[in-house]
């Protein structure tokens, strides 16, 4: 797989890389770039485990999507520091068996800077797509329980960086979701509702309960909005893929 | 080598009435066909068309030097009549390429483009073949299956051209790499029922495409007629080789034509064998 990938530095605050399956290793016409952002700071060890069976359980599900071949998935978990676990690489080629766990670790949660090199990297990586004449749109899901303490960048910051990427229309269209793991923690919640909207996400969830029926939940939304994502490409339509109902 | 193909319907179409197709079995081939807008069920025809000319491939009676258009038109009318489609169905043009034991054979039955990029060192021209009838009717392979319409199609011809029966086959060059150089088109004159036929050696070639004649129906602002060169420089810049290459370089195409309100009036169908 070596051989196939591609390590590009974004330019920006901070040392910020992403790798990505070599532009010229895809075969299809059209790619939905899934990203994943996954808070690993210390205080997600009590459903770390239910965590890394969500993200299992969305690969799984998307590996059986008619669309596999044309999903791309990149992952990274974040505390102090943004950790990528893997680059954008086809769904096909990801071992759910071997899958690395959520391990937390750290002492802080760089909340912005992850979700802002997220979408950097979907860009920079979209651009390529674009100028090798493929088509490609994104949805990102960023899972956090807690409040940003670290970054150098803010949610304004994330709205322009959206908005810059909307208007270079390399994408077909880009969405994100912000999944708040609050536990009944209505001041986390707030933060985190009050933080989707200034960065102009399309979507807030609140985990209230971080068992494994409700993250199994989340698994099967987020699963579906990808489907929906990966449906719509090239068809010309602007209904978003994350509508539906959590 | 590397295989690909597809097509695309015309502004305000629904139904695509050329097809294209490629493949690697029983050897490496593509395949276009262009449908008669005027004639019935052609959709279906030049599908049956293309794909009867690929079981034709496979089949004991093929002979590489020699493609035999008439077993495959009667072939796929036995289909055609089958599925009790019109007698016109299978009024479509057929073009094909393959290659065996390094040696690429092209056949062009009707009208179309044949496009051919040397590799570097043998040449700096991309060219193109194309063929003239008169009224823009093609000589369809169907006719052989129809001695009243063989017969009506040499007596409009013969008011036409009188006794000569001839129509023009015009080959033309892109500029080299300079961009100032171009060699003039070769025209040519050809009897209307032989098809074209070349035989190139694959070591020699960067790629040979086929195409329908849409690629000459782009027409922009103020009626502007784009030319056919510009369309075929512009679907043969694939910025690599991967996959579905031609499919993604159509629909950019298309797109960035699309933002000039320049658009295809014919359907339009691309195949390319492509060496690496």
């Amino acid at each position: 797989m070596e051989d196939m990938m591609q390590s590009v530095a974004l330019i920006g605050p901070g040392n910020f890389t992403y790798s990505a399956i070599r532009i010229d290793k895809l075969e299809s016409t059209e790619y939905t770039l899934v990203h994943m952002v996954v808070d690993k700071s210390p205080s997600v060890f009590k459903f770390a485990k239910e965590l890394t069976d969500c993200q299992i359980e969305i690969i799984k599900s998307c590996q059986k999507s008619p669309r596999m071949d044309n999903l791309l998935l990149r992952n990274t978990q974040f505390n102090e520091n943004i950790e990528e676990i893997n680059g954008f690489i086809p769904l096909s080629s990801v071992d759910v068996n071997s899958y690395p766990p959520v391990n937390p670790s750290g002492w802080a949660t760089a909340l912005f800077d992850a979700t802002d090199t997220a979408i950097q990297s979907v860009d920079a990586y979209a651009k390529n797509l674009f100028d090798s004449d493929y088509k490609a749109n994104s949805v990102i899901f960023v899972v956090t329980d807690g409040m940003d303490n670290k970054s150098t960048r803010s949610a304004a910051s994330i709205k322009q960086r959206l908005e810059d990427v909307r208007k270079s229309e390399h994408l077909e269209s880009i969405e994100i979701a912000l999944v708040g793991v609050t536990n009944g923690d209505n001041r986390l919640k707030d933060y985190l509702q009050n933080l989707a909207t200034e960065a102009g996400m399309n979507k807030f969830i609140d985990i209230s309960d971080a068992n494994g029926k409700e993250l199994a939940k989340l698994a099967g939304w987020i699963s579906k909005s990808i489907s929906s994502s990966s449906t719509s490409l090239g068809k010309g339509t602007k209904s978003s893929s994350m509508q539906h109902a959590f | 080598m590397k295989l690909d193909s597809c097509f695309r319907s015309a502004i305000g179409k629904e139904i695509c009435q050329d097809y294209s197709l490629h493949g690697e079995s029983p050897f490496p081939f593509i395949i276009v066909s262009d449908g008669c807008s005027s004639s019935e069920q052609v959709d279906v025809g030049a599908r049956i068309l293309c794909h009867s000319a690929h079981k034709y491939l496979t089949s004991d009676i093929f002979e590489p030097d020699k493609f035999n258009g008439e077993e495959v038109i009667n072939y796929a009318k036995t289909i055609s009549q089958d599925m009790g489609l019109s007698d016109y169905a299978l009024d479509a043009t057929l073009l094909i390429a393959y290659c065996i034991n390094g040696v690429i054979r092209v056949f062009m039955f009707g009208d179309g483009y044949v496009i051919v990029k040397k590799k570097e060192d043998i040449g700096p021209y991309t060219w193109a073949t194309t063929r003239h009838y008169y009224g823009n009717a093609p000589y369809y392979l169907n006719y052989l299956t129809s001695p009243e319409r063989k017969a009506l199609y040499k007596d409009s011809l013969k008011h036409e051209t009188g006794d000569e029966l001839s129509i023009t086959e015009t080959i033309r060059y892109s500029e080299d790499e300079s961009g100032v150089n171009r060699p003039e088109p070769k025209i040519s004159t050809v009897v209307y029922d032989v098809p074209f036929s070349c035989g190139l050696l694959s070591d020699e070639v960067d790629f040979v495409m086929l195409a329908s004649d849409g690629i000459s129906s782009f027409f922009g602002p103020k009626n502007f007629h784009v030319p056919d060169f510009m369309i075929i420089n512009d679907i043969c810049s694939f910025k690599n080789s991967t996959g579905s290459f031609v499919k993604r370089r159509t629909t950019r195409m298309l797109e960035e034509w699309k933002k000039t309100m320049t658009f295809n009036y014919d359907d339009v169908a691309f195949a390319i064998m492509k060496m690496e």
